[in-house]
């Protein structure tokens, strides 16, 4: 299937009806158009710029430029592209051998500046994110948006109530030149540092776009921010990088959604995601991510968690050629917490390597972990986690329970779990399961007179019921509608 | 003398599929010398055996638990194995018992074991090694000293049932490669326990292709690794038959300083129906100077099949300690009980009362 991403979409259709849910209206939900985020605007080379394809210095000298760095970060992309070149590819995980980064453009900039009012957004990209439902969402269910297209932020708002909490949320870039520039510098790649991987140290060098968000201690913001990555240019690379802090004793809930229109050449999504959960403080970092089928999604996030602080990830892997994706949480201070609740659809063609890895650093620490992975019309899943547990992590308990689906016998599914565990008072439990629908619950359902069809996509929506249920409404319906797509075998 | 030892360090029992390289638990790097010499070997034969040596080169080409870059090793060496045949529909009388005492540097020996249709053997493997010392050897590789090595091949034809005990006590300073690989057939049942003692550096594991429809095996672990001992075990299931099943139960201690990886995995390749696979893991961790590594893989590529993992990594519940503390046990002896509890829970399941007994007089000479 070509569509994509998170429900804003839905929330068109339903949110402001949630109250009065028609069989009418739940059916239309249902039958959403699968094509609606293969659509792409065609796009003439005068509405954008952009550098050449490949990697050299002088690219990365002119997204520098381009981006007017501070003169430490124009130094950060170039040793980050010296380590880029040193560093091989992995030895694990899918092929990217269709991925050659000397046909890919690092940088696309549409010929428009940043604003903070919709309606000076040029009508073409508006569209895109009408189409989206962006700015409704925002209108409906969300404290603040950015939407980034293609390589740069083209929106950028927060509610005025959140902002007068002294919560700011804005583009990365602009952030390095205000009031907070030493806060970015002090905490930009230090977490994810370009000599992580291969695709950290690219990132390093050629990032644009992104949001920084910082909630000031004791502040929670109420209803969620999110931001939407569009990636539109065939044969483009997409490199934002995330930066948020929870100050001590905050709460914040962030949603993330990626989409990408479905074109012949390899795509790549880079992306870098940092947080830095305070002392008490509390994260919520939501994703459901729908890029299309010629996308090499190699992203990294990552989180830290001081004494007492709470990292939730809530994670959808729908789209995309090839994924790897483990965000990682390192639980450095003392009681701190983690959870993870995840979910992949592996359809026709794809190859999605994803999962987590959690480090236990403080004392008394706990992490769970619920994934479920699903594989069809010869998809690959693969489910690969990584439970550290440091020497000075006394009193540490951790929890993963893993499950994956097989929906026909063209298709492939591997769990790669591994623990390291460095002290005697930790309690670890492991679960894993892969198997199929059974033929009973099939035949429960059919002779209640569901269709085949019908109650097979039921009895997989309910085995995503871990992460539907996790998600803001509107976004577990546009799960669900996924589900159902892909089941329809329109992946 | 540096390009030698590099071209001399194996990386032996691999993951099948690899994960993240900074968790170091892909492979385990192990220096070999160049050549090995075959160990002495005390051993008893049921009457009903053929026995023969076989060439290297006609040594059945079986997947093992130590890895393709061991096999092709041990292929140069040029080691001979001895072969013993069950014939078709032959219940052996009593067990193969081995007794194999590493006595010097670089010993090693091979043993393939064929049991025919509807045939049943049990072999026991009694593993030990003297303190051998190797001053005085000229060009010997510093890494390489105290090198032994065993490799087991099983080849149990259509409904056979195969018992392979193996029982590891060797020195602190020795590295130990236990290769075991294996096929088996339609119905074959092959079982596979064992039991590990001491050993500074032990490698072992057990890889096993169930080819034909309804090929089960049964893997019984117990371990006890204390000191600065390494304990690194590698367990590969190939389902390829129809209606094959996997259970794969390890239960162990670490103790003191000492470190285990635990590499086990399942792999459905696709065809085999209707097959079935379960991997339980449960370690108890006694001091804080302690590392365990679990890496439980479970591979699919076939629609039709069940596999399941668990694993239980901790210590002792303060509330199991409290119950026999109360009853005047220290928490040093309550220690040293659930140890041997869970080497003899293994033991007990031994099939073979014969070996069980003797093994049991190992572990309690006092009781007997």
């Amino acid at each position: 299937m070509n569509c994509a991403s998170v429900a804003p979409n839905i929330c068109m259709n339903s949110i402001g009806d949630r109250k009065e849910v028609t069989m009418e209206e739940k059916n239309q939900v249902n039958e959403v158009d699968h094509s609606l985020y293969d659509f792409r605007y065609e796009e003439k080379e005068s509405d954008f710029y952009k550098v050449q394809e490949g990697l050299t210095p002088e690219i990365v000298e002119k997204i520098s430029e381009e981006k007017n760095d501070p003169q430490w970060m124009h130094d950060f992309r170039l040793k980050s592209l010296e380590i880029y070149n040193k560093m091989q590819v992995p030895n694990w995980g899918p092929s990217i051998d269709g991925l050659n980064m000397n046909d890919i453009v690092t940088y696309v900039r549409p010929k428009t500046e940043m604003s903070a009012k919709w309606s000076e957004v040029p009508d073409d990209i508006k569209e895109t994110f009408e189409k989206l439902g962006i700015p409704q969402a925002e209108r409906e269910s969300l404290a603040g948006v950015g939407a980034q297209y293609d390589s740069e932020l083209v929106y950028h708002n927060v509610k005025k109530e959140v902002a007068d909490q002294g919560v700011v949320y804005t583009d990365l870039e602009s952030a390095m030149h205000g009031p907070y520039a030493d806060m970015i510098k002090e905490h930009f790649m230090h977490l994810v540092t370009p000599g992580d991987h291969k695709f950290a140290a690219l990132h390093g060098a050629v990032w644009s776009g992104g949001s920084f968000v910082y909630v000031p201690p004791g502040v929670t913001v109420e209803i969620p921010l999110q931001s939407y990555f569009r990636l539109n240019a065939p044969g483009a690379g997409q490199f934002e990088h995330t930066l948020i802090i929870v100050d001590e004793g905050a709460n914040l809930h962030f949603i993330e959604g990626c989409s990408a229109p479905k074109y012949n050449v390899a795509n790549l999504h880079a992306g870098c995601v940092e947080l830095y959960v305070g002392k008490n403080a509390k994260l919520r970092y939501s994703t459901i991510e729908n890029w299309s089928k010629n996308m090499y999604n190699l992203n990294t996030k990552r989180a830290t968690v001081e004494e007492g602080g709470k990292m939730e990830w809530v994670s959808g892997s729908f789209g995309s050629h090839v994924s790897y994706l483990y965000p990682m949480t390192i639980l450095k201070g003392d009681n701190s917490s983690m959870e993870f609740t995840g979910i992949t659809f592996a359809g026709e063609g794809q190859d999605l390597d994803t999962g987590m890895k959690v480090v236990h650093q403080g004392k008394y620490t706990s992490s769970s972990v619920n994934t479920k992975s699903i594989s069809k019309s010869g998809g690959v899943g693969t489910f690969r986690s990584a439970v550290v547990v440091g020497t000075e992590a006394k009193g540490a308990k951790a929890v993963v329970d893993c499950s994956s689906l097989m929906l026909d016998e063209i298709s492939r599914s591997d769990t790669i779990p591994a623990m390291d565990v460095r002290t005697d008072d930790a309690d670890i439990g492991h679960e894993a399961k892969i198997g199929r629908i059974s033929d009973e619950a099939i035949f429960y359902l059919m002779s209640r007179g569901i269709s085949e069809e019908d109650a097979r996509t039921m009895i997989v929506s309910g085995f995503a019921d871990n992460v539907s249920k996790e998600l803001p409404l509107e976004y577990a319906v546009e799960m669900n509608n996924l589900i159902r797509l892909e089941m329809k075998g329109n992946g | 003398m540096k390009g030698e030892e590099i071209m001399n360090t194996l990386r032996l029992n691999p993951l099948p599929t690899p994960t993240w390289n900074w968790l170091h638990c892909n492979d385990t790097n192990v220096t070999v010398p160049a050549g090995l010499s075959e160990v002495e070997v005390q051993e008893v034969f049921p009457a009903e055996a053929e026995t023969a040596k076989v060439a290297a080169a006609d040594i059945p080409a079986v997947e093992t638990s130590a890895g393709p870059a061991f096999d092709k090793y041990l292929a140069e060496t040029g080691l001979s194995a001895e072969e013993v045949k069950i014939a078709d529909k032959v219940l052996a009388s009593q067990a193969v018992n081995k007794k194999i005492a590493f006595n010097a540097n670089a010993e090693a020996g091979r043993a393939v074991y064929r049991v025919g249709k509807g045939a049943s053997l049990t072999i026991a493997h009694f593993f030990t090694a003297r303190d051998f010392d190797l001053a005085g050897e000229e060009g010997a590789n510093p890494k390489a000293r105290k090198f032994v090595s065993y490799d087991t091949r099983i080849i149990a034809d259509e409904e056979a049932e195969v018992v392979l005990v193996d029982v590891i006590d060797m020195p602190g300073d020795v590295t130990f490669v236990d290769n075991i690989g294996g096929s088996a057939a339609k119905s074959a049942n092959v079982k596979v326990i064992q039991v590990l003692l001491n050993g500074g550096n032990v490698l072992t594991g057990t890889a096993l292709g169930l080819d034909g429809d309804k090929a089960t095996v049964q893997i019984d672990t117990g371990y006890v690794v204390k000191n600065q001992e390494n304990l690194d075990i590698n367990y590969v299931i190939r389902h390829r038959g129809k209606y094959t099943d996997t259970k794969i139960a390890a239960n162990g201690v670490l103790r003191d300083q000492a470190t285990k990886i635990f590499r086990d995995t399942i792999d459905f390749i696709r065809g085999c129906k209707a097959s079935t696979g379960d991997e339980r893991e449960d370690v108890l961790l006694m001091n804080p100077g302690i590392v365990n590594k679990s890496v439980p893989l479970i591979l699919c590529a076939e629609e039709d099949v069940e596999g399941t993992h668990g694993a239980s990594i901790g210590k002792i519940s303060d509330e199991e300690l409290f119950y026999f503390e109360s009853r005047g046990i220290s928490e040093e002896d309550v220690q040293e009980l659930m140890a041997k509890s869970r080497i003899d829970a293994v033991v007990g399941r031994i099939p073979d009362e014969a070996v069980r007994t003797e093994l049991m007089q190992k572990l309690h000479p006092e009781e007997f």
